[in-house]
């Protein structure tokens, strides 16, 4: 069991107060959107990321259908903007959220990130158009984007560093919505991770195990103190733990099962909509006053895989998930 | 015949003792210096393999063996890799299962790293970290320790910040530049992991009393106990040698030069939950990697060389003695008669075929433990070179 282990910080409300207020900054700096998207990079990876813990806002608008139009102007900047909730209610480190589960238990959040790879936007006539991702460290590489909707503040681990959004570049067009898998793509799935840069690189999401990366990490827990908390039984409460990444391996054969979902969500805009990542929704199915916890393997994982939009049996997307949606942008 | 085959392990594998007896197996053998480092092989080890892009050196492994010992190297500052790889119990800990920086608990004990250079693939039961797999299996491993967050072991987080511990430590600054002298920034994570292993592929035990009487014909090596106890071990009775076989008593070696890359698991009947040959998750062999049902209950069978102080024995620390862990096997497998991992082992549709059980006297049970017991080499146990260089 993992969060026991971690010292366990508090937020001070005056570091939201800053962080909110960067966050507005850099949004309202046109120079910090009108650039290509490696000069946007760093005020993009701190107003899209520390939103989370804040309250989800921030992510960069500007960007979106304004900035970045090069030579030719027949393809555009877009920014892709991620959302994490719980629930109906904004993801904070801070935070308690009532009501998640079978049980109906009060949760905190401890971490939740993902990586993101095959992203591209829908356009009118159903055709999947790839968005072309910058390169932007340590969050993006043209191969495969970083999302990461958690702190260090809180009852969270992780990073300090947060990112909620992808930029990259797509033809002109009008967009209905978007595609993309949490994944790694295969070919740089099973690399050693100490020769890649970010965000392919050693870290919480690296799993060394099975020689790949977690594609997904979702991580909560019962509220503290637990009601079901039980000295004399050992038990510390509740706990929700999703990590997702490709299993059945052999050597020199890969992994049979790909575990990389197919998301595909409608009606998304990217100048006005955003993707709520839901962490709640993955545990719906789960009695979170007991120890939930799937590390890819075992058969326990096949409710919260299928939430997450895979089969677990055959490691393959399903037509369905229930991880992500579609809301107007704040 | 067993007798012959055992007495020259390296015999059978191609190419290292069999060009030559005994005598000539106390040479070592060609390649085993390397500019100013030199292999210190006991008499009849093949050549380890080394990755072509870390080669030996005496800084790098000097390197290796400080960082090995350093505590830094742990998220809290509280535990090395020798935390729980002690040299005096043939690098391990003692415990049934291994205990984490942050107090969590690994599933499975940890695994005896004695001659960890030749061993095909490493930890209990994973396939993925061998050689022919990966191009630096054992450098790539140590991410598992260093890194893993389930279970925590060292408990790092990210590589940025132990690149960043360390090159804030001075003395460092001036052995990483030692070790990879061509490098203009040589402390990464990448290079840490290299001299780590370097150090480790220089933990090579084969110098204990049953070595002096299999290499040096040193009859006063064994007491008569023990050497009753080795014919047992090889008998068609026992059949322990067809597993724990050659120079590093296992079936799961490779050398330089030898030709085909052997990685054999086997299930041993420790647990039947379910009838059909379920072992306890997540401690399920090379099935919890491959998820291919036939590999339920695999591990490998690791290396017996100071086997007399690395108690409790199996993956989990379930077999608390040797003379358990004969009972395990004159039985065919064990059986758990109450309890969440009840089963009779013994029916695992997994367990190796070999494995049919065996009586066993009194004396020829003590005649065995004296035959493990003379595994013990006690030159490697108290080897200053291998110790803790920060003491």
């Amino acid at each position: 069991m993992r969060f026991p282990s971690r010292p366990l910080r508090v937020l001070p409300v005056l570091l939201a107060a800053v962080v909110w207020s960067a966050c507005e900054d850099a949004d309202d700096d046109p120079g910090a959107a009108a650039g290509a998207g490696g000069a946007r990079a760093g005020a993009g990876a701190v107003a899209g990321g520390k939103a989370s813990s804040t309250g989800g806002k921030g992510g960069s608008s500007a960007g979106a259908g304004k900035g970045g139009a090069g030579p030719g102007s027949d393809e555009r900047e877009v920014s892709i903007r991620f959302r994490g909730k719980v629930l109906e209610r904004e993801l904070a480190c801070d935070a308690r959220f009532p009501g998640v589960g079978t049980k109906s238990t009060e949760v905190q959040p401890v971490d939740f990130r993902f990586f993101v790879q095959d992203l591209s936007l829908i356009d009118a006539e159903g055709n999947k158009v790839p968005v072309r991702v910058n390169e932007r460290a340590p969050w993006q590489t043209p191969e495969v984007a970083l999302i990461d909707l958690t702190d260090t503040s809180g009852t969270c681990v992780g990073t300090p560093e947060t990112n909620a959004e992808i930029i990259g570049r797509v033809p002109n067009g009008q967009y209905t919505g978007v595609a993309f898998r949490n994944g790694v793509p295969e070919k740089l799935n099973h690399e050693d991770p100490v020769l890649h840069p970010p965000p392919l690189q050693v870290t919480d999401l690296a799993w060394s195990w099975l020689t790949g990366f977690r594609f997904l990490v979702a991580e909560l827990h019962e509220s503290e103190p637990a009601a079901s908390a039980d000295a004399d039984a050992g038990t510390t409460g509740g706990v929700g733990l999703l990590h997702i990444g490709s299993t059945a391996c052999k050597a020199n054969m890969g992994c049979s099962h790909g575990n990389r979902n197919n998301v595909e969500l409608k009606d998304f805009d990217p100048d006005r909509d955003v993707i709520v990542a839901d962490l709640g929704a993955l545990f719906t199915t789960s009695d979170l006053t007991q120890d939930v916890q799937c590390h890819a393997s075992s058969d326990a994982c096949a409710p919260l895989f299928e939430r997450a939009g895979i089969d677990w049996k055959t490691g393959d997307g399903l037509s369905k998930q229930s991880l992500y949606r579609v809301e107007p942008a704040p | 015949m067993q007798e012959s085959d055992a007495a020259q392990p390296a015999a059978d594998g191609g190419g290292v003792a069999a060009d030559g007896g005994a005598s000539d197996a106390l040479v070592p053998p060609e390649g085993s210096v390397i500019g100013d480092f030199r292999w210190n092989l006991p008499a009849g080890f093949p050549l380890p393999v080394v990755p072509r892009d870390n080669p030996m050196s005496v800084p790098k492994v000097a390197l290796g063996r400080r960082l090995f010992y350093d505590t830094r190297l742990s998220g809290n500052g509280t535990q090395s890799c020798a935390s729980c790889h002690q040299q005096r119990l043939a690098f391990t800990d003692g415990r049934a299962t291994g205990l984490g920086s942050t107090g969590e608990a690994h599933p499975r004990g940890p695994m005896s790293i004695v001659n960890v250079a030749y061993s095909t693939s490493l930890t209990w039961g994973n396939p993925l970290f061998a050689i022919g797999t990966l191009p630096e299996p054992l450098e790539r491993q140590s991410l598992m320790p260093l890194f893993g967050d389930a279970p925590v072991e060292l408990g790092l987080s990210d590589q940025t910040q132990i690149e960043e511990r360390l090159r804030a430590i001075e003395e460092y600054q001036t052995w990483f530049t030692e070790a990879f002298p061509d490098e203009a920034e040589p402390i990464t994570t990448q290079n840490l992991t290299r001299a780590l292993a370097a150090f480790e592929r220089t933990l090579i035990s084969g110098r204990s009393p049953f070595d002096r009487y299999r290499t040096q014909r040193d009859e006063s090596a064994l007491s008569e106990s023990a050497k009753r106890g080795y014919e047992l071990f090889n008998s068609e009775e026992l059949e322990c040698f067809h597993c724990h076989e050659g120079f590093n008593m296992s079936d799961h070696v490779h050398w330089e030069g030898k030709p085909t890359v052997e990685a054999h698991y086997h299930n041993t009947g420790l647990y039947n939950l379910d009838g059909k040959g379920a072992y306890p998750a997540p401690n399920t062999g090379v099935y919890d990697v491959t998820m291919d049902p036939k590999d339920m209950g695999m591990f490998k069978a690791p290396s017996l060389r100071n086997i007399a102080v690395t108690a409790p024995y199996m993956h989990d620390g379930s077999v608390a003695t040797l003379s358990e862990v004969l009972d395990h096997y004159a039985a065919g497998g064990r059986t758990i008669k109450s309890g969440p991992n009840a089963g009779a082992g013994k029916n695992n549709p997994m367990k190796d075929k070999l494995l049919r059980g065996f009586k066993l006297s009194d004396e020829q049970r003590a005649d065995v433990i004296a035959f493990l017991e003379s595994l013990t080499d006690e030159t490697f146990l108290t080897d200053p070179e291998l110790s803790d260089p920060w003491q």
